[in-house]
């Protein structure tokens, strides 16, 4: 493995380091910085992975990139991490305190609301049970065995895809096992990241990656329907982040 | 006859006539959302009516032109049509034909609800339709994955906004699971198909240089090189994924709340089509597997989809035996269903699977007649503050069809539900009575034996436990006086369509949809090269 290659391993599985904060984390404030970190490792490895030569192992030339259709791919694809990193606490926040009678959907949000978001995640503290740090574990290395005995495929493709898959699982465990919906999406998010790194990782096929990326751009149409819709809509409907409330009070049984 | 250079041009009046559709009605919800709402309602209500009716008659122009496949490139994009696509396409213009149709009667019993979002206005519901439409007629008309998957994604967006309709406190709460768990399955699907673009070898991905690598007709063409570890794993994610959304169990939780809070033509489109969608995705996977596994491997790929199939079966059998609300019964209904056809195609074999092929347009139409005969119920009952009971004697016509509806969908003859379960139990059997099958491994028999017992001791239980439901609805003593129901067009002509078809299909399949039900089983068995 050359020195770059090294370094973008590194990066890679740095991306578990903060999911496993992501899983762990009681507090949604934790949780969201946990999610920024690692929006924020992923778009730096999504660049160094698309500047890897995979002929010799080093870094490529600008032009080699520009003429192989690779670099437009991968702006694309780390303005996503990127952005999500930068504006997450903001959505979060906003998804928190929204009052549709406001009629705004986008506005800064003053002191006392970011305070009052605060202030309700706070106490949706949830204890997380002591099993969850064994959990993560299991399903990191329930992705590693996959991928390592099922597929015949270079090293440092086995641990780009079995970090990928184990960012899936964290991400499915945390939208299931959470109490909260913030939480609980930041999970599906999670996903997502488990989703740029495996096309990061195809990236080197310029035309279908480039449908992959269109795809990916596609699939956050859903994540802001849910992060500035559903999310507030549900809170006020419901007058709660708590998702055991949200069940308690629902009519949705049997 | 039409010929081939026509089927081209009907796939393309089908991919580029609901995109105009679209944008007309919502130019016309745009322009008269302020001063002039009801006419703009009724006004994209009858665009949306009379090109779903167009379509239809484009999708029947499809089956009977007697030529399967025909394709075309848009940008660099191929579409395809084959006959499991034009299948589709007839299978999804049906249900949108009716609901359509329904939709003109449902708005206008909707009461405005203050402080309604733009996308509650009933003006915007059409264009809503519309785009769930266009974007489900999208999955079976592309050929490549990467494309039928963003068209499966983009279902959700129009779906949700459609669910969420009513604005009630119930709806959020059931369009915030239907989000959460099938974003979280259609993940999957995309890490499935990114698993399928790394089985190409490097030096295809070199030389094609183009998005028809990940095209489902060149995958197959190229299915001696590709890396079968990675479509093995493919098909396993996609089946997850497209599963979530295809209600398979146990990701079906967000099926009964979907479908339970939706409008009724919504839940008709949900039920009767979108479940279908995304099992048009699983179907062009588990092709490509078994065709670069080879038949050594065949019996896992169909195991596995015999075992997601009885799974689902098993699973929604309690909550119809529950004295739940009739929408739920109807959507774990289409659990139940969905793992009938699931069974089917696990089980193998042309007629089975050819069973399982029809089994899909019978219960779209089967479940259509029901959602919107109930929704006919529903939206009268709600008026009048009254439980719903008694619907026979008060509503003679929206009753007797939900009735006979009901008799239909728990496999009565002499409707449709009943031919294709017949089929689908013959298939299964006759591949060990029939001399002329390879021979089985030993653990075939058995295990096709208890799937056989599970699969016909399920239907039992769910046959009692609906024509329990159906009882109170329709012979019960009303709480109260309401008045009676009166025929009108919009609220009772689509029922009377689905019906019409409901028992044609029971009793006479036309010769141009058989072909189209068996060429459809020969591409899924990968029989037809």
């Amino acid at each position: 493995m050359t020195l770059f290659q090294v370094l973008v391993t590194l990066g890679e599985l740095f991306l578990l380091v903060t999911a496993y904060q992501i899983t762990t984390r009681a507090e949604i404030l934790q949780v969201i910085r946990a999610y920024r970190l690692q929006s924020f490792v992923l778009t730096v490895a999504a660049v160094l992975i698309a500047i890897l030569d995979p002929e010799t192992g080093g870094s490529r030339r600008l032009e080699a990139l520009a003429t192989s259709g690779t670099l437009g791919a991968i702006a694309l694809i780390a303005a996503l991490p990127l952005a999500l990193a930068l504006f997450i606490p903001w959505i979060q926040a906003r998804a928190t305190v929204y009052e549709p009678e406001k009629g705004r959907l986008f506005w800064q949000l003053t002191t006392e609301e970011k305070r009052l978001a605060q202030s309700i995640w706070l106490e949706q503290r949830h204890p997380i049970p002591g099993r969850t740090g064994f959990v993560f574990l299991l399903l990191v290395l329930a992705a590693f065995a996959i991928v390592f005995l099922g597929i015949d495929i270079e090293i440092d493709e086995k641990i780009g895809i079995s970090v990928s898959l184990a960012l899936h699982l964290a991400g499915l465990y945390n939208t299931i096992s959470r109490k909260d919906i913030l939480s609980q999406v930041i999970g599906v998010l999670t996903m997502d990241q488990g989703l740029y790194l495996a096309i990061v990782k195809i990236v080197n096929i310029p035309v279908p990656a480039t449908l992959f990326v269109i795809a990916l751009y596609f699939y956050t149409i859903i994540t802001i329907v849910i992060l500035f819709l559903v999310i507030p809509q549900l809170r006020h409907a419901t007058g709660t982040i708590n998702l055991d409330e949200i069940v308690e009070k629902s009519d949705l049984r049997g | 006859m039409i010929t081939s250079i026509s089927l081209t041009a009907l796939a393309q009046i089908t991919l580029g006539f609901p995109l105009v559709v679209l944008a007309s009605t919502a130019l016309v919800a745009w322009l008269g959302r302020r001063k002039h709402p009801v006419l703009a309602e009724r006004l994209s209500g009858w665009i949306t009516f009379i090109s779903s009716l167009f379509l239809l008659l484009v999708s029947i122009g499809m089956m009977l032109s007697g030529k399967n496949v025909a394709y075309f490139d848009f940008f660099t994009v191929r579409f395809r049509l084959d006959a499991l696509s034009i299948f589709m396409i007839l299978l999804i213009n049906v249900v949108a034909f009716a609901a359509s149709w329904n939709s003109i009667s449902y708005l206008a019993f909707v009461h405005p609800v203050p402080q309604r979002q733009w996308w509650q206005q009933g003006v915007w519901f059409h264009v809503l339709i519309n785009l769930f439409h266009f974007t489900m007629l999208l999955v079976p008309l592309a050929d490549n994955l990467i494309v039928i998957w963003i068209a499966i994604e983009l279902t959700t967006v129009g779906s949700a906004f459609l669910i969420v309709y009513e604005g009630k406190k119930s709806s959020w709460d059931a369009t915030w699971k239907y989000l959460i768990i099938t974003s979280t399955g259609i993940v999957l699907a995309l890490l499935g198909t990114i698993f399928l673009a790394n089985s190409l070898p490097q030096e295809v991905i070199i030389q094609e240089q183009s998005n028809r690598l990940l095209d489902w007709s060149y995958l197959l063409s190229q299915r001696a090189i590709l890396n079968k570890q990675f479509v093995w794993f493919a098909f396993l994610f996609a089946l997850l994924g497209y599963g979530t959304k295809a209600g398979l169990a146990p990701m079906h939780t967000w099926l009964p709340d979907g479908h339970g809070e939706a409008p009724s033509p919504v839940s008709a489109l949900l039920s009767g089509v979108l479940l279908k969608a995304s099992l048009y995705a699983v179907l062009r996977f588990y092709t490509l597997t078994n065709a670069v596994l080879g038949d050594a491997y065949r019996d896992w790929t169909s195991y596995t989809l015999l075992i997601a199939g009885l799974l689902s079966l098993l699973t929604a059998t309690p909550f119809i035996l529950k004295d739940n609300p009739f929408k739920r019964v109807l959507a774990y209904h289409s659990l139940e269903h969905m793992g009938i056809i699931v069974f089917g195609l696990g089980m193998g074999g042309v007629i089975a699977v050819s069973g399982a092929i029809l089994h899909m347009l019978n219960h779209a139409i089967t479940k259509a007649l029901m959602f919107l005969a109930y929704g006919n119920l529903l939206k009268r009952y709600e008026k009048a503050g009254a439980s719903i009971k008694g619907a026979l004697r008060i509503m003679p016509y929206s009753g007797s069809l939900l009735t006979l509806g009901g008799l239909a969908l728990v496999g009565t003859p002499p409707f449709n539900i009943f031919m294709s379960e017949l089929i689908i139990l013959w298939g299964s059997v006759s591949r060990f009575i029939d001399g002329s099958q390879p021979e089985h491994p030993d653990y075939a028999l058995p295990i096709a034996i208890v799937a056989i017992a599970l699969f016909v001791g399920s239907t039992t239980l769910i046959f009692y436990g609906l024509m329990n439901h159906l009882k109170k609805i329709v012979l019960d003593k009303p709480d109260k006086e309401i008045p009676r129901e009166s025929f009108t067009w919009s609220a009772i002509g689509p029922l009377l369509f689905l019906f019409v078809l409901m028992l044609a299909l029971g009793v006479w399949i036309a010769p141009p949809l058989a072909r189209l039900v068996s060429d459809s089983a020969n591409i899924v068995l990968n029989l037809a090269n």
